[in-house]
């Protein structure tokens, strides 16, 4: 049974990298740039981790954080230069992404 | 006949020369020589002698006027000569007759003897009994005419006022100034004409002007009429044998006069603005009083002269100076300069207005105008540029704090792009195809940096270093979108630039910029709650100009906010949002450009519309006259 990982960011491009960066056998990838729709997944599917980037489309990684359930773990992705979320992160990674250092709160939250 | 004959001597010589005094001596020696022969050498005396004695005696004494005088004397003579013909006088002593020569012939001869006399009269005092011009200035104030048409219509108190401090003469104003008719005064002592308060204020000056010197002062007086400053001159008049025999005063109320003074100088001093003229003949200056402080000069000193003013001109402005002074002289056309005044402890910056007076040739008399003291207005000018230009640089780098949040996002993410495929490279080696497409998109990302550093770099340069190009509107489009691309994508509201043919504007590239990214950004906050957002930047090509138009959704903006729109530091939005400056810089920024910006009425949606030259050239050339 593999963990489950949704990413929300509003670049494609990144999207794409964090999918293939992590996607693996033992780690499914959900993308989604659009964060309502994340949303929706996550009210019938669970989750792992949700990794949710800072600026979105007319809404910021916190307040989407505060819609989802809490008793997921959750980090804030941000390529801003000072940011005061407005929710308990889990953790905060910025970007650019430091691949060994996803991997390791990955490796972290999936011990079971 | 003798005692006649005495009297008519008596008016013949010219006894006005003569002190009170002796005159009276000479009368009373006259009349002795009448009675005396009578009454102790026994000639008759003939009663007509008495009779002239006692007409013209008083006439002679009293103040009545020359001609007159002479009139009532011949009159008297030929009336009496008349009726002693008919005996009408009767001989009043009794005594015999002494046949004495020449005493004898001289009464037979009696009436010729009277007509000769009289003949004398008339021939000495004729221009008494028939002209009418006065020569004698003693007489002056004594003619009729004179006191009449001149001395009436005079708005000064004349009065003459003799050696015993008498009025003699006082002329009409006296009534109208101090209610006091010219007939009660004459004859009077002037202490109880003037009353103590004001005998005490000219007693002594006035006695002064009774030894022989000519005074002027000016004193506050009393009247019924209020408190007045007066103007006093005293002349001393001396008779025939260089005698005071009293002194003119002349009394102007210059109450009037001095307000009016007082008033320009307290005005020149407040507004720090001087007059002066000068005399081209003479080469002298006539300074106000506030010119002086302009010229680090004291009152007492006297203005400079014209040659000497030259030399506290700065340097560098003197050739200003010297070239509209120059081109006033030949036409007297009016200038106005500003220049600097150098002394060792200031310079002064003075604002000078001048013009020339001509005569009817044309040729110029006089130069005269104003000199007003503009140093702390030039000051303040340079400061508000100066605060101007830190302001507009405060909020360029105020708007690049705003953007810079924005960017480092749109920086990050393409690195993060570049740093992820990085990380992948390595797995792909199996796949060139996937390897290609990642190399791709990690040369597009870096391109993506490329392009915002550039557009920042631009954007963070100060004003100073302005410079007016001719720019394309393609590539200002092309700088403009990706520095509000950000907020663009933030808000969800589009920015769309439309532009039909390629077109160019001639200003400086930076501060276009920053007005566009401004209207826009300002355009997509005002739609941010709205449920159509969008941002429409049109350029129009209309003639000489290119017309911007910065249209969002939004509907307009109210009357009331509009015209303050462009006022600094006003602003719709609550603290912290924005610092309400953007819009007066915008503004700034297009008057520099020789621009125009309004709010356009009657439109669907709210439009600001921006006008730019296309090309360099005169103010004149702007059309539909901007300014």
């Amino acid at each position: 049974m593999s963990f489950q990982i949704v990413y929300i960011d509003d670049e494609p491009d990144i999207c794409e990298i964090f999918s293939d960066l992590f996607q693996s056998s033992t780690l499914d990838v959900h993308v989604f740039t659009d964060p309502e729709l994340a949303i929706e997944r996550l009210k019938s599917h669970s989750a792992d981790i949700v990794f949710i980037d800072y600026r979105l489309p007319q809404t910021t990684g916190d307040q989407v954080a505060r819609r989802i359930s809490k008793d997921i773990p959750k980090a804030l992705i941000t390529g801003e230069l000072s940011v005061q979320p407005d929710y308990e992160f889990d953790r905060i990674f910025s970007k650019p992404l430091d691949v060994d250092e996803i991997e390791k709160f990955i490796s972290k939250h999936t011990v079971k | 006949m003798t005692g006649t004959t005495l009297l008519s001597v008596v008016f013949l010589l010219d006894i006005k020369k003569f002190h009170n005094i002796s005159r009276l001596l000479f009368i009373a020696s006259s009349c002795f020589f009448i009675l005396v022969p009578s009454v102790f050498l026994g000639q008759r005396a003939n009663a007509e002698n008495y009779f002239l004695a006692a007409m013209l005696l008083p006439i002679m004494i009293f103040p009545v006027e020359e001609k007159v005088k002479i009139l009532i004397g011949v009159a008297m003579t030929f009336v009496i000569w008349f009726f002693n013909q008919f005996g009408f006088f009767p001989i009043y002593l009794n005594q015999e007759n002494i046949h004495l020569f020449p005493f004898e012939l001289f009464q037979k001869f009696n009436f010729i003897g009277t007509f000769l006399i009289i003949s004398i009269f008339i021939k000495h005092y004729r221009r008494y009994i028939f002209d009418v011009q006065i020569g004698a200035s003693d007489n002056l104030v004594e003619s009729k005419s004179f006191q009449s048409s001149i001395l009436g219509a005079m708005p000064s108190l004349v009065s003459f006022i003799d050696e015993n401090f008498i009025y003699r003469y006082a002329n009409p104003q006296y009534q109208t100034v101090l209610g006091l008719h010219p007939d009660q005064m004459v004859g009077r002592p002037i202490k109880e004409v003037l009353g103590p308060a004001i005998y005490d204020i000219i007693k002594n000056p006035m006695t002064v002007a009774m030894k022989g010197q000519r005074v002027e002062y000016e004193s506050e007086v009393v009247t019924k009429n209020g408190k007045l400053l007066a103007h006093f001159l005293y002349i001393p008049a001396f008779n025939s044998i260089e005698k005071i025999h009293g002194i003119y005063a002349i009394v102007t109320d210059i109450t009037n006069m001095k307000k009016v003074e007082a008033q320009l100088e307290e005005a020149q001093a407040v507004a720090k603005i001087a007059s002066w003229s000068c005399d081209l003949n003479r080469g002298d200056l006539q300074w106000s009083k506030q010119m002086y402080g302009h010229f680090n000069r004291n009152f007492e000193e006297g203005p400079l002269s014209y040659e000497e003013h030259k030399k506290y001109i700065h340097a560098d402005d003197y050739s200003l100076w010297e070239s509209a002074v120059q081109k006033c002289l030949v036409d007297g056309a009016p200038y106005r300069i500003r220049f600097r005044s150098v002394f060792p402890d200031k310079i002064l910056t003075l604002e000078v207005q001048g013009r020339g007076l001509k005569d009817s040739s044309g040729k110029i008399l006089q130069l005269l105008g104003t000199c007003q003291d503009v140093t702390e207005l030039v000051h303040a000018e340079t400061l508000t540029m100066l605060e101007r230009a830190k302001s507009i640089h405060n909020a360029k780098l105020a708007s690049l704090g705003e953007l810079s949040a924005g960017v480092a996002h749109e920086i990050n993410n393409p690195l993060a792009i570049i740093a992820g495929n990085l990380d992948l490279l390595p797995r792909l080696k199996a796949d060139p195809v996937k390897f290609e497409a990642k190399i791709l998109t990690m040369k597009k990302a870096t391109e993506r940096i490329s392009k915002i550093i550039s557009g920042l770099q631009k954007f963070s340069r100060s004003s100073e270093s302005r410079k007016f190009v001719h720019l394309k509107i393609s590539n200002i489009i092309n700088e403009v979108s990706i520095l509000v691309e950000s907020k663009s994508k933030k808000f969800s509201t589009p920015v769309e630039f439309v532009c039909e043919n390629d077109l160019e504007i001639f200003g400086d590239e930076i501060e276009i910029e920053q007005v566009l990214i401004n209207l826009i950004n300002n355009g997509i906050d005002a739609v941010k709650k709205l449920d159509k957002k969008w941002v429409q930047v049109i350029f129009i090509d209309d003639g000489a100009v290119v017309k911007i138009q910065v249209r969002d959704s939004g509907h307009g903006i109210p009357k009331d906010i509009a015209k303050n729109i462009f006022q600094p530091f006003f602003t719709t939005k609550i603290v912290g949002e924005g610092t309400g400056l953007g819009l007066s810089i915008v503004k700034g920024i297009v008057d520099d450009h020789g621009g125009k910006i309004e709010i356009l009425e009657n439109e669907s949606h709210t439009c600001f519309e921006l006008s730019f030259k296309k090309n360099e050239g005169d103010k004149n050339e702007f059309p539909n006259s901007i300014h």
